[in-house]
This record gives structure tokens, C-alpha cells and sequence, in this order.
């Protein structure tokens, strides 16, 4: 269910119990006639309800992910975080290092999600 | 009176509406739910159908790419969709390990021929990791295969119950779908998966013992190494399955092999592997306790009690906490920085719980994917 699906329904039940409250102050004070605007509002709190219980997107929505590769040095601290390549593999050796010529090797493989990717 | 009836037409059109409406919400609400829970079943099994055809696509690729250019290809890889292995007869249970045992093997020799028929000039890393996304597009295949089956089942049979049990399962399901999907797209790649934690953590362990590089270790069992190591005056012996290929090899042979064989004095086990989470538990988290910390159809585990039991060996477990779905998916972020604790806490069971001198075998149990040495 999505975040929100709570508040969204108590809202629903309090305006049509405030439009009902309305209607009936309108009849009892002033007579009021129109009633066919109260089965007009049961009929679309009835398909509201219908539709509410719908099939929910999310459910079948596929997360993307980015893969990271990141490599290091054996010798000195250097670090580098770049997108997988297929053929990389976790402590595999992928040349010197331009700092102090060690060897660099993939530390870590892992994926985060597009959210995490932008800073959310 | 709150709702008099009105004698104006417009009061009366609406009264009428309401009234059918509401007389055909009570004889008719249950069978317009079960329309709605099939309609949402529907789209699930139209994405399952998706997932298939893209995965068949994806496996296929997969062959082409390594050479293959036969035009039975696909049908080959059709007829393979629907792999099986019938479990034994479990109603006299005594030696059924052994028989399971077999069937494992026969089974994974069967995958093993197919792929070296269809792709012969592959190493043997490439050839497991193809295996691995056979596997995954059969179990993707088997979930679209009864999730069609239970909604016509249901429709057929105007089942309200098969019906409703599915729609209730449905998320579970395509949790599960969605992850051998991503599963099948990582092994083609050659990436990492949750799964691989348990060798992960004992290869981080290993390399700050000194241990790099594949040619230190020995083949003792199909697909599964050994090597041995020294950290705080103890010798430690490691079992691990063959990377950085999809295999998840044969610990529970290799550790018998090691009491049996060869004969070793081991004052110790420590087995790592991913495990199951429970929901509102954080992935990456860490649980530590004793026995056996090996999934799968329980061929392993029985080895590796019988010997812990026969030869009285404690058995520590230190298990990563993912859920189920993130166990056959491309390995996250707080599952990699797990296996860095791990390390401290492998290093802490030995320092609290040997003595110098003592031998400690740790198995990382799971599948090598993306994981050398």
C-alpha cells in the first residue's frame, strides 16, 4: 500500500460525513430537498471504494540498480569508484597504480539504488 | 425523516441508481472482488510472461556470445526450460542422503553436458556461470509456469479460495520473480550476488593472513579449494567454492575429506554464510550462534554434522542477515560492508575460543560469482 493510502481514506470518510452532517442541518433548519445529491454522493463513495482497491503499481514495478566497482591500491590508500564492466571480479588485478606503482585491485562489486546513486 | 423519497425526476433516476448499485454490491460484491484480485493476477502473469521472454532472449544472447550459432539453439534451450529432478522416496528415510546425494550430482552433471554441448569453447568459469543463468531462467520459468496454472485453475473451477490465495501471495511471488530476473542478468554479467557473503568474508580473511591468489589454494573436492594459513599462532584451513565462476562446489565432501582423508586434527569449525533476515531486521546485520551454516538440500549439512559429531568438533555459525530475494540478486552495498565485520568477528573466535597451537577449519559457504582471490 502506498505511504499515504491511510490519511487519503480518513479524508474521504470525514468529508462525506461533514457533506452528510451538512445535508441534514440544511433539511431540519431550511427545508432543504435535494436528496438525490446524497445518492449521488453513495454512489461515488461506492466506485471509490472499488477503485481504491485496484491493482497497486509499485508491486509490479522492476527497481533499477548501478553496479559499482571499486578499486584499490595494495600499497597506498588510493581509491576509485567507476561503473562494473563485465569481466571484472572481486580481488581480480587490473594494473599498477599511477601513485605509487602498487598493484590495484577490485576491493568491492555492489549495487545501490538510482536514489542512494543521487544523494536521497 | 432523514432520506424521504423525492418526487422530482432527478431524485428519482439517482434513488434507482443507488438502490441497483447497492442491491448489486450484496448479491454480486464477492464475484466483482474475485474480477478484481483475477485482473491483478492477470497483470502479474503478463509481467511474469515478460520476464521469461526477456530471459530466454537474455540466455540465449548469452550463448551466441560465446560462439554458438546453432539454429536449434533456441529450441534446445525451450526444451531445457522445463528441467526437473524428482526428489526420493522419503517414507523410508534411512540412507536417503546418500540417494539425495546422487541426484544432485546426476542433476548437475546434466547441466554441466548441456552447456558443454552448447558452448564448448568456454573456461570452466564461463561454463558455471552460464549454468547459473540456465538455473535462473528454469525457476523463473517454474513461477510463471504455476502462477498461470493456480489462475486458471481458479477461473475454471470458479474457485473464490484458489483465487484469493493467490492474489494474497502475489507481492511474495514477484518479489521472488523480480529477483531471479536481476539474478539471471548479474550471472551473465559475471557479477557478485548476495549469496557469495560467506566466501567473500573468509577471502577478505584470508588476504589479511597473508593468502592471495589462486595458485595457493588446492583443489579438494569438484569445484571447492582449500588453504591453509597462520594467524596468532594457530593454523587455519579454508574451504571455499572455485571463483570467480557461479559454482557453490562441495564443502560438506571437502570437509569430510579433510577429517576422513587427510586425516587432520581440527579443534575447530567456523562456518560463515548468508542467511536469512526476518522482516523489520536490517540487511547487512550480523548473528552469530553454532552449527551448520549451510543452506541447500541438506547433502552438505549432513556431511559436516557427521563428522563434527563423530570427531567432536564445535561448529561456530556467523551468518549475514539478507532477505531471500537479496540472496539471489546482485550483491548490495551493506551485504559488502558486512563481510568486512565478519572478518573482525572470525578473527575474535579465534583469539577467544582457541589456543595457540590449535587447528580452526572455516568454511564461507555460497555461491563464487564475481569472486576471486
Amino acid at each position: 500500500m502506498k505511504k499515504g493510502a491511510p490519511l487519503v481514506n480518513l479524508i474521504l470518510i470525514i468529508t462525506l460525513l461533514g457533506v452528510f452532517v451538512l445535508f441534514y442541518i440544511l433539511y431540519t433548519r431550511y427545508e432543504f430537498q435535494n436528496f438525490w445529491l446524497v445518492y449521488l454522493l453513495l454512489i461515488i463513495l461506492i466506485i471509490l471504494s472499488a477503485l481504491r482497491t485496484q491493482p497497486k503499481g509499485e508491486m509490479l514495478e522492476v527497481e533499477k540498480y548501478y553496479t559499482i566497482t571499486v578499486i584499490k591500491c595494495e600499497n597506498c590508500d588510493y581509491k576509485e569508484e567507476r561503473k562494473f564492466k563485465r569481466g571484472d571480479y572481486i580481488f581480480k588485478h587490473i594494473g599498477k597504480c599511477k601513485k605509487c606503482l602498487g598493484n590495484l585491485y577490485i576491493d568491492d562489486i555492489y549495487v545501490i539504488s538510482p536514489r542512494k546513486a543521487k544523494g536521497g | 425523516m432523514l432520506l424521504p423519497l423525492q418526487q422530482d425526476n432527478l431524485g428519482w433516476i439517482s434513488q434507482v441508481i443507488f438502490w441497483l448499485i447497492f442491491v448489486m454490491w450484496i448479491f454480486y460484491g464477492q464475484r466483482l472482488q474475485v474480477g478484481i484480485w483475477v485482473r491483478q493476477i492477470k497483470r502479474a502473469l503478463q509481467k511474469l510472461e515478460y520476464m521469461v521472454r526477456k530471459g530466454k532472449e537474455i540466455t540465449i544472447g548469452a550463448f551466441r556470445e560465446v560462439g554458438n550459432s546453432d539454429v536449434n539453439l533456441v529450441s534446445r534451450i525451450n526444451d531445457f526450460l522445463e528441467f526437473f529432478m524428482i526428489a526420493p522416496v522419503d517414507k523410508d528415510p534411512a540412507g536417503i542422503m546418500h540417494k539425495l546425494e546422487h541426484l544432485v550430482n546426476v542433476r548437475d552433471e546434466r547441466f554441466e553436458s548441456f552447456v558443454s554441448e552448447l558452448a564448448p569453447n568456454v573456461s570452466r568459469d564461463q561454463a558455471a556461470n552460464l549454468e547459473n543463468v540456465l538455473e535462473a531462467i528454469i525457476a523463473l520459468n517454474f513461477i510463471y509456469r504455476i502462477v498461470r496454472h493456480f489462475l486458471i485453475l481458479g477461473e475454471k473451477t470458479k474457485s473464490y479460495i484458489l483465487i484469493l490465495q493467490l492474489q494474497m501471495q502475489l507481492p511474495e511471488i514477484m518479489k521472488y520473480a523480480n529477483a531471479y530476473f536481476d539474478a539471471l542478468k548479474a550471472f551473465v554479467d559475471g557479477k557478485p550476488i548476495g549469496d557469495g557473503a560467506g566466501v567473500l568474508s573468509v577471502v577478505r580473511f584470508l588476504r589479511e593472513c597473508g593468502v592471495k591468489g589462486e595458485e595457493e589454494y588446492e583443489e579438494i573436492a569438484k569445484d571447492t579449494v582449500i588453504v591453509e594459513a597462520k594467524i596468532d599462532n594457530r593454523t587455519v584451513i579454508a574451504v571455499r567454492a572455485k571463483g570467480p565462476g557461479g559454482t557453490v562446489g562441495k564443502p560438506g565432501e571437502a570437509i569430510r575429506k579433510l577429517f576422513e582423508d587427510k586425516k587432520l586434527k581440527i579443534d575447530r569449525i567456523i562456518m560463515i554464510d548468508a542467511g536469512i533476515k526476518l522482516e523489520g531486521e536490517k540487511t547487512g546485520g550480523i548473528m552469530e550462534g553454532v552449527g551448520a551454516a549451510i543452506g541447500g538440500i541438506g547433502v552438505d549439512k549432513y556431511k559436516i554434522e557427521e563428522v563434527a559429531t563423530k570427531y567432536k568438533v564445535p561448529l561456530d555459525a556467523i551468518i549475514i542477515k539478507e532477505a531471500i530475494e537479496e540472496a539471489v540478486s546482485p550483491m548490495r552495498r551493506e551485504i559488502a560492508e558486512a563481510t568486512r565485520k565478519v572478518v573482525e568477528r572470525i578473527k575474535r573466535i579465534i583469539n577467544e575460543r582457541t589456543k595457540p597451537g590449535d587447528t580452526v577449519l572455516i568454511a564461507g559457504i555460497g555461491n563464487t560469482i564475481g569472486i576471486g582471490y
